[in-house]
């Protein structure tokens, strides 16, 4: 029983703190703009965000579950693309300098003039926003994952050889979990930059997903659905951002980096 | 049934970048089959790179490295090479018994195979070197003395004829190393494994070896080998007899012999 109350403290500390300062920073606001009178077009309030978004919930999570399905569809495209791109990299260094330059552009070309071509190319469907979250996804998936292959322990990589242990032995047993941590760091900035990936994409097609919400309201001035489709948004993002540290907890029971929260 | 080790003439390049430097040059090693011998000499002096030559993780420039009747490569292939470093290198994600059976997952790619006798089952060893009941810890949540054990069963679990640690109980507090040495040398005097241990530690090579060879400094070569010819088994107090302190002055002599009177 105790164990549970012990439990339970820990999980409070970590959750009433931030809610209550979010509780703070929303009432402040609130207070702010209807004392200044700001106009609902320019800045609303929180509570007419909120009751915009109670009144049509169904609307913003069908939208919602769009965007998510695809940045999770690109994001698990581009991170087993570049898992096994990094899988071959690591093992030969003729490979890493011919294909490392090339993800390099890849990476520093943005995704705003990307997304408009796929969509030529692509069309309205879902086909190019996943394809823009597994880009996202794939350099920073691909450099970690590198590193993490290449970054094994010594010893253990001479105990191996002297026990003529094969190469797929050698990968299955000491590279590939050497790279989880690394991996899982890269994974913490890939999910939420998949979301903004297929946001944008939405941005440049198609009428599902909530950043086709955004592009729509933004033109009407419709202030209150604009801002509950950006705070749905968040909420996802917080969402997947909390599975993914506790995924790493318990992947990574054993390693003895300190993880946050 | 331990093999026995031979190095002949044994020489080493480092070949880096237009760079060459000679780390061992003209090194001549024998064990007999069931021997334990030390090599000491200075830092630098190539005794970590000799060993990685008899394990066969290095391919020597010239002469020979053989166990048994056949290379390096050979005793791999049929598991015959027991491994030890100065850092134990476990897997942090395997738990201890997980860790310990390790090489017994490489396949073997020979006939022989290897018998595995009631003597290194994962309990068995765990017993050996004193930490039965370990078996699902963590490395995380063991000692620097408690994790070279554990590499030390690792070393032993695919039951190696020939076993090569290098300065095994060096990252060790004093007061662990000296129980570890007697804990080896009750191993190492049991299984009747040939032994080929790099230390810079005078007392320990006397102590626990058969025969200690000297390496000068860069480039390496075998100056001298003192046969220690204390009796076995190696008791605790025999490192206060008259004979043994003998042995120790003699290394110490051989040892300052040579552009380096530092030996560490």
């Amino acid at each position: 029983m105790q164990k549970y109350f012990v439990g339970f403290m820990k999980l409070s500390s970590y959750t009433i703190p931030p809610t209550l300062a979010l509780f703070l920073l929303l009432s402040i606001w609130e207070i702010w703009v209807r004392a200044a009178n700001v106009p609902i077009y320019i800045f609303p309030a929180p509570s007419i965000i909120f009751t915009r978004l109670f009144q049509d919930m169904g609307f913003f999570l069908s939208h919602g579950m769009t965007t998510l399905t695809e940045a999770l569809l690109g994001f698990i495209l581009g991170a087993t693309i570049a898992m096994t791109g990094a899988t071959f990299m690591a093992h030969s260094r003729l490979l890493e300098r011919s294909l490392l330059p090339i993800a390099v552009m890849i990476k520093v070309t943005p995704i705003v003039a990307i997304a408009p071509i796929f969509v030529i190319w692509f069309g309205f469907g879902s086909f190019p926003k996943i394809l823009i979250a597994s880009l996202i996804t794939f350099f920073p998936v691909l450099v970690n994952g590198m590193s993490g292959l290449r970054n094994v322990d010594p010893v253990v990589l001479d105990l191996l050889n002297s026990l003529n242990a094969s190469r797929r032995e050698i990968y299955f047993k000491l590279r590939l979990p050497s790279s989880m941590p690394y991996l899982f760091a890269a994974f913490k900035i890939s999910i939420p930059l998949s979301v903004i990936g297929a946001v944008v994409g939405e941005w440049f097609s198609g009428d599902r997903g909530l950043g086709s919400v955004i592009i729509v309201s933004h033109a009407n001035l419709d202030m209150p659905t604009l801002f509950s489709a950006i705070f749905v948004l968040a909420g996802i993002g917080v969402a997947l951002t909390i599975i993914v540290f506790y995924l790493e907890k318990k992947v990574l029971r054993w390693h003895d980096s300190s993880v946050i929260t | 049934m331990s093999q026995s080790i031979k190095a002949t003439q044994l020489q080493y390049v480092y070949d880096g970048g237009g760079r060459n430097l000679t780390a061992l040059d003209r090194v001549d090693l024998d064990v007999k089959p069931g021997e334990f011998v030390s090599v000491v000499g200075p830092s630098g002096c190539g005794k970590s790179t000799l060993l990685k030559l008899i394990a066969g993780l290095l391919v020597p420039t010239n002469g020979s490295v053989t166990i048994g009747s056949g290379p390096p490569a050979k005793a791999q292939k049929l598991k015959n090479i027991g491994l030890m470093f100065q850092e134990p290198g476990l897997l942090p994600w395997r738990t201890v018994a997980q860790n310990i059976t390790l090489p017994t997952e490489i396949a073997p790619n020979s006939s022989y195979g290897n018998q595995s006798n009631s003597d290194n089952t994962p309990k068995a060893l765990l017993r050996l070197i004193g930490l039965e009941g370990f078996a699902t810890y963590y490395p995380k949540e063991l000692s620097g003395g408690m994790k070279q054990r554990v590499a030390l069963a690792r070393a032993l679990a695919a039951s190696p004829e020939v076993l090569l640690l290098d300065e095994p109980l060096a990252a060790l507090d004093d007061i662990t190393r000296t129980s570890m040495r007697y804990e080896l040398i009750r191993i190492c005097e049991y299984s009747n494994l040939s032994v080929v241990m790099v230390t810079h530690n005078l007392r320990e090579a006397v102590l626990m070896s058969d025969k200690v060879a000297i390496l000068t400094s860069r480039p390496g070569s075998t100056t001298a080998t003192v046969t220690i010819n204390l009796p076995r088994p190696r008791i605790q107090g025999i490192e206060d007899t008259l004979a043994f302190i003998e042995y120790e002055q003699k290394l110490k002599n051989l040892l300052s012999i040579g552009t380096e009177t530092d030996i560490k």
